[in-house]
């Protein structure tokens, strides 16, 4: 009986003094990771080329298919916004610099279609700025630019440009 | 009656129970240590890298430990601990399944620091530096995690766990 007693006080003192010697915590670990959002130019541009210059209006038109068309990749069936200028006013201020004559300004109106994941001129959907669209399963989106030119009767002659921009975010 | 006094107790009983079976007088000395138990809490911070943009090329986050997850140990003063923690696997298991995303895993390489400038590996022992009545060890853990190129998007999460000894 002493000997279990003295064996139980060992045992009870080793439990005791091993509960207090160690100890341990768990904390946890997080990363969020995020497809980038890119945009590019994949095909096309929106050149309308040379216009003879006839002395009444004119409307150039382009369509989306045959204009520029851009590839969105993102995170797969994330919804993306769109803005574009939907007006654009091109200049010929360097071809004036240069030769002289008058300086004149042209207003390009843009239209722009969607094809949602699909690469081909499929389905198109015009869309507006600020619109919001899901991008693919794949994280694609097409977007297609087209638009028009009006060109006044006492259009001055030259090389008109501008710039274009469309913006994407999530 | 608290713990430390039970030994105490215990330890005199036994003491006397052994004296009272000898034909003759013994005597010798009883010692012990009582040790201030060890702990380790939370302090400061997290282990939270944020929101990361993947790209087509591999590189690593890195979490330095001054901006990480702060560890107090306290204990017996002026007594070493044996400090020991590991790398951590991270996995985006639950985000994949809600969305029917690709899966992916990251390892957590941890970088752990004593009061946020000594550097410490597994296994080193460290003294608890007196305070007041206790010894204190600030333990500062950061770290890195590698992102392979093709690594799959989502929230990735992990568990790090350290431990102390006397």
């Amino acid at each position: 009986m002493k000997q279990n007693l003295f064996v139980l006080y060992i045992l009870t003192n080793f439990t005791l003094l091993w509960g207090q010697t160690n100890s341990s915590l768990q904390n946890e670990i997080a990363i969020q990771l995020t497809k980038g959002l890119s945009i590019k130019a994949v095909n096309g541009n929106l050149d309308f080329g040379s216009v003879l210059s006839i002395g009444s209006e004119q409307t150039l038109s382009k369509n989306p298919q045959y204009g520029v068309k851009f590839e969105v990749t993102g995170i797969s069936r994330t919804k993306v916004s769109i803005e574009y200028s939907s007006n654009v006013v091109l200049s010929n201020f360097d071809y004036f610099q240069q030769n002289g004559g008058s300086q004149g300004n042209l207003s390009f109106t843009a239209d722009v279609v969607e094809t949602s994941g699909y690469s081909t001129y499929v389905s198109p959907k015009n869309i507006k700025s600020g619109r919001k669209i899901r991008l693919s399963s794949e994280g694609k989106l097409y977007l297609w630019v087209g638009g028009e030119i009006s060109i006044s009767e006492n259009q001055p002659i030259g090389d008109y440009e501008g710039t274009f921009t469309i913006t994407i975010a999530y | 009656m608290n713990i430390w006094k039970t030994i105490s107790v215990l330890m005199f009983l036994h003491y006397a129970l052994v004296l009272g079976q000898t034909l003759g007088y013994q005597s010798g000395s009883a010692a012990v240590t009582l040790l201030m138990p060890l702990s380790i809490e939370a302090g400061n911070g997290d282990l939270d890298f944020g929101d990361i943009i993947i790209s087509d090329s591999p590189h690593h986050e890195i979490l330095n430990p001054t901006n990480g997850k702060e560890f107090i140990v306290k204990g017996e003063a002026n007594r070493s601990v044996t400090v020991i923690f590991d790398n951590a696997e991270l996995n985006n298991y639950e985000w994949s399944s809600l969305t029917g995303s690709e899966s992916g895993n990251l390892e957590f390489i941890p970088d752990v620091r004593v009061n946020n400038s000594q550097s410490v590996n597994s296994g080193e022992a460290i003294i608890l530096d007196k305070n007041g009545l206790v010894g204190e060890l600030k333990l500062n853990v950061g770290g890195s995690i590698e992102i392979k190129s093709k690594q799959p998007s989502g929230e990735y999460k992990g568990i790090f766990i350290i431990s102390v000894t006397y």
